[in-house]
């Protein structure tokens, strides 16, 4: 039985904040399993990075020293993540969902023909004739769908949704070992780098409010941005808002827009689909007015207001 | 330059209907070209105008991505391709990808290969760069700017959140673009007519030289097992009363939270 194998990316030389989130999804197949729990990392100046990727509960540390090698030069990575996947039997290889980590995931499993689960946010592991399977959970398409999924053969690869502000326990003592890369060269070569000097308000807002498709009427809209400028707060919205062109795409928030940890969110027209969902972290206090009493955001809000909001937005703006 | 795009034709309803074998049904559902697959178009087209290139796009799926490939010869494509068999179907990502790199090949060599960062209903983002894989060339995400420096180096800049990175990248190379990084153009009335009279090729399964065991749904690896309902019913408490009462109730709750 190969073992539980979890990906640290390591992004611009530094451990990936998604290390503490994947160590507890590791974590939870390992209790199911009983299976051996591997982290593994490519990249540069890897001695130096062993104390930060020492969490409590992985048994082996299996690193590969590539000197000068970017995160973003797949093309070389896949290659030695493939090495190192020959010197080291996974049944289960935990990703996380990053641009760069799932493009280079890819790669790896066509180069080993090995089944790949995209953007999973739960695991389930269940022991079938003596063999730990991963049940492997997904949203997809559509408000209403979550998917579960198998893959077959001895090894998969899973990427996972993290939540990025869980800090791993790094008081572990893993047995550390390297792999060496026989090489390979990079037809990417990165030559600069060019900070946005605009943050965007979104991503500090204590207080934003989203519009849905519910809000896509002059009328409506107008209200909704008049109460979000009387209380202090960002304007955002869902996809079809974003679309359709009433908000700037930088302002979507959702799974293919911004992610957002408000402490306050207040949402106008959204049906509340996971990929909308999605972009709303950090537990904020979610009051949410729609005029569908099955919309699925009641099911995700704190606080439902069952009504039109052009009846609520002009007492809200008195 | 000689590109390539594909684009991807997907169900735009967001009640779409699953079958007994956990497939989506997307012929009754409405449709439309993949919303970044646009965006990766648009790039084409700018560097075919810089580089007086040429531009032909794949879909694979049934007749009705015939739309999409329409659209985009109405933007500026010069040839459409659709690749269509029942070999192909429910096929997971390796399948897809190894279909697609393939009909690529037969086809190329092309120096430069766009596609959307993922798709609206799959969404797994892995096709492009298992193409890149196949095809022996190196991938780059999140591409928000795209230049040709000189016949076989691309200037890109990728997007990492807090900025762009600018890469320099030897062509051939995969581009996969996200969606709104440009505006996208769209047909005319007048291009959009043209295109529609267009005879698009298929490429069907006896033309695409692939074991049948690896791709379609022979091949697929990853099988989804359950769909389910991801809806947990209401669980929010309602704020019942007059509007004056629930905006007061609103107003409060707003300041707690923000406290």
């Amino acid at each position: 039985m190969g073992a539980i194998g979890i990906f640290a990316e390591i992004i611009d030389n530094t451990i990936s904040n998604s290390l503490g989130s994947m160590v507890e999804f590791g974590l939870k197949v390992k209790e199911a399993s009983g299976s051996e729990l591997v982290l593994f990392a490519v990249g540069q100046d890897m001695k130096e990075k062993e104390a930060g990727l020492k969490a409590a509960g992985v048994d082996r540390l299996v690193l590969m020293d590539i000197p000068g090698v970017s995160y973003v030069q797949t093309d070389k990575l896949s290659c030695a993540v493939a090495e190192l996947l020959d010197k080291v039997e996974f049944s289960t290889i935990l990703v996380p969902a990053s641009h760069t980590a799932r493009s280079l995931f890819a790669r790896v499993a066509m180069k080993k023909n090995i089944g790949m689960t995209a953007d999973c946010t739960d695991l389930d592991t269940e022991i079938i004739d003596g063999k730990p399977v991963v049940h492997q959970i997904k949203p997809s398409f559509g408000a209403q769908i979550m998917v579960t999924c198998d893959v077959e053969g001895d090894s998969e690869i899973i990427t996972m949704r993290t939540d990025d502000q869980v800090v791993p326990d790094l008081s572990g003592d893993p047995v550390i070992e390297y792999v060496e890369f026989s090489g390979a060269d990079s037809a990417i070569e990165v030559v600069d780098f060019e900070k946005n000097d605009s943050v965007n308000s979104l991503h500090s807002a204590e207080v934003v409010v989203c519009a849905g498709r519910g809000a896509m009427d002059e009328e409506r809209f107008d209200m909704v941005k008049k109460y979000a400028e009387k209380i202090g707060a960002v304007v955002a919205g869902s996809r079809p808002m974003a679309d359709n062109g009433w908000i700037p795409f930088e302002n979507q928030v959702g799974q293919s827009g911004t992610v957002i940890r408000p402490k306050v969110a207040l949402t106008f027209g959204v049906s509340g689909a996971i990929q909308f969902t999605e972009g709303l972290k950090g537990n904020p206090l979610i009051i949410a007015v729609n005029s569908d009493e099955h919309a699925p955001i009641f099911g995700f809000a704190d606080y439902a207001v069952i009504a039109d909001m052009s009846e609520v937005l002009p007492e809200l703006l008195k | 330059m000689k590109i390539a795009v594909c684009v991807k034709h997907v169900p735009t309803s967001e009640n779409v209907q699953i079958d007994e074998n956990n497939n989506l049904v997307r012929d009754t559902a409405e449709s439309d070209t993949n919303p970044c697959d646009l965006n990766a178009m648009e790039f084409a087209l700018q560097l075919k105008q810089q580089t007086e290139g040429t531009i032909d796009v794949y879909s694979m799926g049934p007749d009705i991505a015939l739309a999409s490939l329409k659209k985009c010869l109405a933007i500026g494509a010069d040839q459409s391709y659709l690749i269509s068999g029942r070999k192909f179907a429910g096929g997971d990502t390796l399948g897809t990808a190894r279909v697609l790199a393939k009909a690529i090949e037969d086809n190329g060599p092309y120096d430069v290969i766009f596609t959307g960062s993922e798709s609206s209903d799959g969404g797994t983002g892995q096709v492009g760069p298992m193409i890149a894989e196949l095809l022996s060339m190196p991938d780059v995400s999140e591409t928000v700017a795209i230049e040709a420096k000189d016949e076989n180096t691309l200037e890109i800049r990728k997007n990492v959140g807090d900025g762009n990175l600018v890469l320099k990248v030897k062509t051939p190379v995969l581009v996969t673009v996200p969606f709104g990084c440009n505006e996208p153009t769209l047909p005319t009335l007048r291009t959009q007519r043209k295109a529609n009279r267009a005879e698009i090729p298929v490429i069907d399964e006896s033309m695409v030289d692939l074991d049948a065991s690896i791709i379609g749904k022979p091949g697929a690896l990853s099988i989804v097992t359950t769909v389910s309902s991801a809806s947990a019913g209401r669980t929010a408490e309602a704020l019942e009363g007059s509007f004056e009462e629930i905006a007061a109730r609103i107003d409060e709750l707003v300041e707690e939270g923000r406290a």
